[in-house]
């Protein structure tokens, strides 16, 4: 199969064509080429190496299937064959600004601010729970497949060619320490619950920069073998922070982040991470965290990073603690009033957002979309809670007293108050 | 979004960089006299050519760095450097052709050297299988199956990725079967052309497959078939490679051209 020449032009099966501009980069599955499709730069992908029928089959039927969400930089056309000895498909390109989760894991950039990874984290869970909900599975997932903007945490997913229907896979193999680890021990095929494990990988390495299942046993295997790393990534792999088992712990020479990371980031994220690489979710892949779960947990520790009442910068706080330690100040943060909304524990601390994904009973809505906000009054210093949803709440002060709070307006941020934000959620505020 | 902790005081601020394994990118370059002129001379150009785009995908790899280091054998064998070199910092030296083919002492040289105790390989943080690259022209003129027998006795040589690289007919290509233990993984060109073309294919293709952590799946191939077969597959689709010869195939023999560029 020829390369491209600038010029060429490629037919699609949509009836349409592309012409070549210049090349973007290769890899080992092919090269990326800028080309002109709809009047407009886009990227084509281009394959050196043999897929079979069945893998462009499967790429036509996702091209004709759509994204699952604007996350995906998606085949938008695929090319008709017997040109050029090759096809490819055409997709969206990556703007300027984004970033490989590679060039974070090479301190090469850094997010903002850690609203910025959460932000990131939160679009990777959404973007995958909605592929997963129409019966697919990303199933080749490692750190080259993300790009994302580290000043808002904006995510882009490409290499969307693998995508297929549960335990169908189109030939293309994952990476081990991305894998799950029936798939290293090659004992299965990828479907939504080896997606679960990827996904798990994926967000320890943006939240803690280090990776999951390299701590010490790696560090004293002097040549990581292919027999060694199924050892370290297959059923037997042992996560650095496992509570229990200390074998693969952190090395503090190589391991910085994490270890300076851990703590600092809400007790829920580590139980959580605890669960997804405990013993039980490495061996039995339905124990696995879902990108569901994931989705609410990301959502709770967003409601955790707060402004300091004493420095005014931002840090975690822990909503079942009665204090936590600001992360800059090293001050005492009083556990403040908490919203309490179905499992949502929200500090009410003033710029506090209550989003609509919370206060409704499905996820199924923007979860950037803000309801309410905490607000102090200038005057008296007290903070209050302003409806900004668009719709009235009822309000059931301590005294029982009902009032209705339109929206523009506020009201005290007291305990004791019962919000009815709509008719499925009712919402308590406890001291 | 600002950055709204833009202080030293906050620990999200402070990153470093991830651990990476290192894998040594290991030639083995026959420096006889038959091998002066064109053929050292095209070599010398090669490599350092295609040093750069070693160098990006290092650079860029999230899974290991790549490090360098060049043994030369004539009547004797030498080391360009005293230690593998980060190929972001390496310079490539031009080597000179002249003298006989030991072989045999440069197998011995590379078992002392594929060794985490005294050897080259104590990296800290652990290192893939390296990769070795063996280029010649000729017959080993000293007696190089002892050495092979031990060489082949070491670990890190067990693992490793070997392909050669045979430069014109008079490349004994047993011997280098011998080495790399598998015939698909010896090339032999016979031209100025096709030399350097092969040496960038070559160590493009095993750098980019050898420096990441396996490919793993049912039918997953390992890395120095997964190597090979790729090298082999750009070769079949390059008209301009279609006069090398991979493993015992002839097709090409008697069109050897070495009267320069």
């Amino acid at each position: 199969m020829a390369e491209l020449a600038p010029g060429t032009i490629i037919q699609l099966t949509n009836g349409k064509s592309c012409r070549i501009i210049e090349e973007l980069g290769r890899g080992g599955q092919g090269i990326v080429y800028k080309v002109d499709y709809d009047g407009k730069p886009h990227a084509l992908k281009w394959y050196i190496i043999n897929n079979k029928p069945a893998f462009y089959a499967n790429l036509e039927n996702n091209v004709k299937n759509g994204a699952p969400n604007e996350s995906f930089l998606w085949p938008l056309a695929i090319s008709s064959p017997n040109q050029y000895g090759s096809r490819g498909y055409v997709m969206k390109l990556r703007p300027q600004n984004y970033e490989e989760i590679g060039a974070f894991m090479l301190a090469k950039v850094r997010f903002a601010s850690p609203e910025a990874l959460i932000e990131a984290a939160i679009q990777i869970c959404s973007a995958f729970q909605k592929l997963h909900i129409i019966g697919l599975s990303y199933q080749d997932m490692n750190d080259g497949n993300f790009f994302i903007d580290p000043s808002t945490g904006d995510v882009l997913i490409c290499d969307n060619d693998n995508v297929a229907p549960n335990k169908v896979n189109m030939g293309i193999v994952g990476k081990s320490g991305y894998m799950a680890p029936e798939i290293v021990d090659k004992e299965a095929m990828p479907d939504r619950y080896t997606d679960y494990f990827s996904l798990g990988v994926i967000l320890f390495i943006l939240f803690y920069l280090n990776r999951p299942f390299e701590g010490k046993r790696v560090i004293n295997c002097p040549c990581i073998t292919e027999e060694a790393e199924r050892k370290l990534f297959g059923r037997g792999c042992v996560f650095i922070m496992d509570p229990v088992d200390d074998s693969n712990r952190p090395d503090p020479r190589f391991h910085k982040n994490v270890m300076r990371r851990w703590p600092y980031f809400p007790r829920l994220l580590r139980e959580t991470f605890i669960k997804a690489f405990g013993k039980e979710a490495i061996q039995n892949p339905t124990k696995r965290v879902m990108d569901k779960t994931w989705q609410q947990v990301l959502l709770q520790i967003r409601a955790q990073y707060v402004s300091c009442p004493h420095c005014g910068r931002k840090t975690f706080i822990e909503p079942d603690s009665e204090a936590s330690l600001c992360i800059n100040c090293r001050n005492r943060v009083e556990r403040p009033i908490i919203l309490k909304i179905g499992n949502y524990r929200i500090p009410l601390l003033e710029g506090q957002k209550i989003y609509r994904c919370q206060s409704q009973a499905s996820m199924n809505v923007d979860l950037s979309e803000v309801y309410g906000i905490i607000i102090k009054n200038p005057t008296n210093g007290k903070l209050g809670i302003k409806n900004i949803s668009g719709v009235t709440w009822a309000v059931t002060l301590p005294n029982g007293e009902i009032r209705n709070v339109e929206d523009g307006r506020g009201l005290p941020a007291i305990a004791d108050l019962k919000i009815k934000f709509n008719h499925d959620v009712t919402a308590l505020t406890t001291l | 979004m600002p950055d709204s902790n833009n202080n030293q005081t906050d620990p999200f601020n402070i990153v470093d960089v991830i651990p990476r394994k290192v894998m040594t990118l290991f030639y083995l370059v026959d420096t006889s006299g038959s091998m002066a002129g064109a053929k050292i001379g095209a070599l010398n150009t090669a490599i350092r050519e295609t040093l750069p785009i070693i160098e990006e995908i290092s650079s860029s790899n999230t899974d290991s760095k790549i490090k360098v280091a060049v043994l030369e054998f004539s009547s004797g064998c030498e080391w360009m450097y005293p230690n593998p070199i980060d190929v972001e910092t390496f310079e490539w030296r031009d080597l000179q052709a002249g003298g006989l083919t030991s072989l045999g002492a440069a197998y011995d040289n590379l078992s002392d050297k594929l060794s985490k105790s005294h050897g080259f390989m104590m990296e800290a943080t652990g290192s893939f299988a390296p990769v070795i690259i063996l280029l010649s022209d000729g017959a080993p003129t000293d007696h190089p199956q002892h050495a092979l027998e031990k060489l082949k006795s070491n670990n890190w040589f067990k693992v490793a990725t070997k392909v050669a690289i045979a430069i014109g007919d008079d490349c004994v290509k047993s011997t280098l079967i011998d080495f790399t233990g598998n015939s698909e993984a010896v090339l032999t060109v016979h031209n100025i052309d096709e030399l350097k073309k092969i040496i960038r294919l070559v160590t493009v293709t095993a750098s980019r497959v050898n420096s990441k952590t396996t490919s793993v799946g049912k039918d997953a191939p390992d890395k120095s078939t997964e190597t090979v077969n790729t090298i082999q597959a750009d070769i079949a689709n390059d008209p301009t490679l279609k006069g090398i010869d991979v493993g015992n195939s002839s097709t090409n023999a008697g069109t050897d051209d070495w009267s320069g560029w």
